[in-house]
């Protein structure tokens, strides 16, 4: 029998703090609805306390019988994916009032789901690794359906939801295979047993296969990649923001240490080649049929598809240089696309309309600020200096560089230069082209602008000063490499 | 004996598993599936699984399945469309990737083959109700306790989208 001891509870004290949050919030929209104004205040604080309780309690490494390594890369994880529920939940106050959906069940979906992403990025065994991604997954059927008079929005929960259950049918189906190879659902048993023998036996082979797939339904990438334009489109902005980031991050972060422990680069050059096929697809069609839409955040559910291809190039890298370049991609996609969202956010009429990028014309001298969020976080989405998305994009192609990738090196390279034309069309319709003549009524929100410009100052300042993040990733990517 | 048994077994758990599919009529899909778990049950308790096998029977074909018959009453569903009916590329597709799923299902049965006999962790003399309990209260303790926040997130998700607007 197994007794939590003090440093199992402690090590997941940001989980409970959040957990508790989200049953305070249940609760009180159950018997208080008239204190709905502060739901997200209430969020934010919870939020706030778990990234307090994570910097202040020591980290144990492994606790729950091995269950979970809560060290510096679980700590590295858990601080991006709560910094991108903040900016989540910054934008959703403003953004649930405007349509009129603000209940607690909103954020108390969004922090169950943020501790099924916790859990899963910092999981060493295949088994909460899947309860985590579910308990990620299902408030986000959910969250996408939110605007239920929308149908749009619906659309997207449903779509969400078929091709999720598959995803996760893939994984699990993966998981017994893997299971039966290797007797063992530990990543550091099944990687070192694999390490060992050298070479992927064909059993291994295919429940890898099954889980990198499912694992590349969250990643939205090719072929794997068609659900992500229509849910981007109809899920609530708030939500879509929160999609394109914390799932793909605590995907990526399974798919890591996956390659990290079967030593995959080395012992694998099916696997090098595979993937190495998926990441250059993912970059060339994101970026091709990004430039053909009409709608930014179609746009950028393509774009998406191509940066989760440039990180795919650091995942197949691994190792304490490719390893890190995954967490540095990460913190920078975070602040990109929380900047770009919270723009769009604020600079939409109707939820269930398309955002067209021609309803942004001539918003540079009408929003100055967010256009101005808006246009560094493309710049910076594009891979233009001075912006944190050049380091990120420099950091993977020199990782891939060093250890003989230079061919994905020139693709990646010269699919940033493809991507730069679509994200500045936008800033060309913001900047370049008069107002339209039946002007879109957007409302400001101070809020949701606030998000914004901080997402797009730590853009700006993290691509002049990137140290402090590369340091970080680096020491959190030892404990997984050494 | 037992690989007659286990034959018979698995003929009964792929026909009802196409019969779930095939048929335009969701009460004999459903049907069809609380046999196929029933002949998935005996494929269990051959393997040594006997508490999954009672499981099995309990929650699956007894509770869930039950539960799918009264959404299909209370939904008044009589027929459904037939499988990939007006979108003739897709239904290609789907039988394509579908077949190619099965085929792979064939390559890892063979590479199943040498495993053959090998008995299944926790499949003891004392029955599988012991290991099983112990597991999920000491090294799976946290997964047990996780699961309850899935089925919280899962409910309040639930109720949200099937409650009526508010005036």
């Amino acid at each position: 029998m197994l007794t939590p001891t003090h440093a199992d509870l402690v090590a997941i004290a940001p989980e409970i703090i959040l957990t508790i949050t989200a049953g305070l919030l249940l609760i009180v929209e159950a018997f208080l609805p008239g204190l709905r104004r502060h739901f997200s205040g209430l969020a934010m604080v919870g939020v706030l306390a778990a990234i307090w309780a994570r910097l202040h309690f020591e980290l144990p490494g492994a606790v729950w019988a091995g269950m979970m390594q809560i060290d510096e890369l679980a700590a590295f994880v858990d601080i991006y994916i709560l910094v991108a529920v903040i900016f989540t939940i910054a934008m959703a106050g403003p953004f649930l009032r405007r349509t009129e959906t603000e209940v607690g069940e909103f954020y108390a979906l969004i922090l169950l789901a943020t501790v099924g992403a916790m859990v899963m990025a910092s999981s060493v065994n295949l088994l909460p690794i899947f309860l985590g991604l579910e308990l990620l997954s299902i408030p986000l059927y959910v969250l996408n359906a939110f605007l239920r008079r929308s149908q749009v929005s619906v659309e997207a929960g449903l779509k969400y939801f078929v091709v999720g259950a598959v995803a996760s049918a893939f994984l699990v189906y993966g998981i017994a295979l893997l299971y039966g190879a290797t007797a063992s659902t530990d990543l550091a048993v099944i990687g070192s047993q694999v390490a060992s023998s050298g070479q992927l036996n064909p059993l291994v082979a295919i429940g890898l296969a099954m889980i990198v797939g499912g694992l590349a339904f969250k990643l939205a990438l090719v072929p794997c990649h068609a659900w992500a334009p229509d849910v981007y489109q109809g899920g609530p902005t708030p939500v879509t923001a929160f999609l394109a980031v914390v799932p793909k991050g605590a995907a990526l972060i399974v798919l890591l240490r996956l390659a990290d422990g079967m030593d995959l680069l080395h012992i694998s050059p099916q696997w090098v080649a595979a993937a190495a096929g998926i990441a250059v697809a993912s970059q060339t069609l994101g970026n091709i049929v990004a430039i053909v839409q009409s709608d930014v955040k179609r746009m950028l559910a393509y774009s998406g598809i191509a940066h989760m291809g440039y990180a795919m190039v650091a995942v197949i890298v691994a190792g304490a240089d490719g390893g890190a370049a995954v967490l540095v991609y990460l913190v920078a996609y975070t602040l990109m696309n929380m900047g770009a969202f919270a723009s769009i956010a604020m600079l939409s009429e109707r939820e269930d309309r398309p955002h067209f990028i021609n309803d942004l014309r001539g918003q540079g001298y009408k929003r100055p600020i967010v256009a101005l969020a808006l246009t560094t976080c493309l710049f910076s989405l594009a891979g233009v200096p001075p912006f944190i998305g050049f380091t990120a994009k420099f950091v993977v192609f020199r990782a891939a560089v060093n250890e003989g990738f230079v061919w994905l090196a020139v693709i990646g390279v010269v699919n940033s230069l493809v991507s730069a034309f679509y994200y500045l069309r936008v800033v060309y319709a913001m900047y370049m082209q008069p107002l339209p003549r039946r002007e879109p009524k957007f409302q400001f929100s101070f809020q949701i602008a606030t998000a914004a410009a901080v997402a797009a100052l730590g853009v700006l300042i993290l691509g002049i000063y990137p140290t402090p993040i590369l340091e970080a990733a680096q020491t959190a990517i030892l404990v997984l490499v050494r | 004996m037992v690989t007659i048994i286990f034959l018979v077994a698995a003929a009964i758990a792929v026909v009802f598993a196409v019969l779930t599919v095939v048929p335009r009529d969701p009460t004999k899909n459903v049907l069809s599936l609380v046999i196929m778990s029933f002949a998935m049950a005996a494929v269990f308790a051959i393997l040594g699984m006997d508490f999954l096998a009672a499981i099995q029977i309990i929650v699956y074909s007894g509770a869930v399945l039950v539960l799918f018959l009264f959404v299909i009453m209370l939904l008044k569903i009589r027929r459904i469309e037939a499988l990939g009916s007006g979108r003739p590329v897709q239904a290609l597709l789907g039988a394509l990737v579908a077949a190619g799923i099965g085929g792979m299902m064939l390559v890892v049965a063979g590479l199943l083959l040498p495993l053959q006999g090998a008995v299944l962790p926790g499949a003891v003399e004392t029955g599988t109700a012991f290991p099983i309990g112990r597991a999920l209260l000491s090294t799976h303790l946290f997964a047990f306790e996780f699961i309850t926040l899935l089925l919280v997130a899962a409910i309040v998700g639930a109720v949200y989208l099937g409650k009526g607007e508010e005036e």
